[in-house]
């Protein structure tokens, strides 16, 4: 809980230093660098992790397989309730019209 | 940017299987930082866009209705592979709430479990090469707001492209405010999923 908290204020916390526009100039427009920069040094360390775990280095093949089948439900999952959802709501609305 | 995301991980496995196992304690602490550091930055260019409330308006209630239906859609849908797939509930939903955003679930799962965080990693990456391949489709058969739906919390940025060009300007401005949404509201339901 404690995470999900720090997480989410960090996120709220920079986006209110940008709008109100307390961030650096310099920092501003580097943005996408410094990004890029902490994106690529938590990915390298994510890979460190897996390569010193046995486990998963045996079990990629598998791996993949159940990739590929968890993306397909989760994207036709997507498609189908939000469809649903769409079509309540304009149902609703022809309803109280 | 996903090949040298790949590349990223890749070189990190290649230098790992040469560590020593007593590093593998002062990577939580590196993940944990760099992921502070990230979030904060993230939340800074999203509030660069002063456009964002003009946006919400425009979007109505839809606004709230497909980011609401792609995350409903996504947990069920991860939840359904993983009871396939024997895998535990928690584990399941953690997996699906990547919503698509393969680097940041990955990375907030690997405290837990390495070869769960590969299993995201993977996950999300196919997830975003199935919304690039089926987005067209979607928007030309089912309809056009259903068409942000494969793409997720990249609805903002990589699949932003596809959808704008198969669908209209107001489809455009509705997926650019899911992405955002589901941005927001990966980092917190991630974690809901595993840690207590």
């Amino acid at each position: 809980m404690s995470s999900i908290l720090l997480y989410l204020g960090l996120l709220i916390l920079g986006g209110l230093l940008s709008y109100k526009g307390l961030v650096h100039k310099e920092l501003y427009h580097r943005l996408d660098i410094v990004q890029l920069i902490c994106l690529f040094a938590l990915l390298f360390t994510m890979g460190l992790r897996i390569g010193m775990d046995d486990k998963v280095i045996d079990a990629f093949a598998q791996i993949g397989l159940h990739a590929s089948i968890f993306a397909a439900f989760t994207v036709v999952g997507s498609v189908l309730f939000v469809m649903l959802f769409r079509r309540g709501w304009l149902w609703l609305r022809r309803e109280k019209a | 940017m996903t090949l040298k995301i790949i590349l990223a991980v890749v070189a990190g496995i290649g230098v790992g299987l040469f560590l020593p196992d007593s590093f593998y304690g002062i990577t939580d602490h590196m993940l944990t930082i760099g992921l502070c550091l990230l979030l904060f930055f993230v939340g800074m260019d999203i509030g660069k866009n002063k456009s964002v409330l003009k946006d919400i308006r425009k979007s109505g209630a839809m606004f709230f209705i497909v980011p609401f239906g792609v995350v409903v859609g996504s947990l069920v849908g991860a939840a359904l592979a993983g009871a396939l797939l024997s895998y535990p509930l928690n584990e399941s939903g953690a997996i699906g709430s990547g919503l698509g955003w393969y680097t940041l679930s990955s990375i907030i799962i690997a405290p837990y479990s390495s070869e769960l965080s590969v299993l995201a990693f993977i996950t999300n990456v196919i997830r975003e090469i199935f919304a690039i391949a089926l987005i067209p489709f979607v928007a030309k058969h089912i309809g056009f707001v259903e068409a942000i739906a494969p793409s997720g919390a990249t609805a903002m940025d990589t699949t932003l492209p596809i959808v704008s060009r198969n669908t209209n300007s107001e489809t455009a401005i509705l997926s650019f405010s899911t992405g955002l949404i589901l941005t927001m509201i990966v980092p917190i339901l991630v974690p809901f999923f595993l840690f207590k």
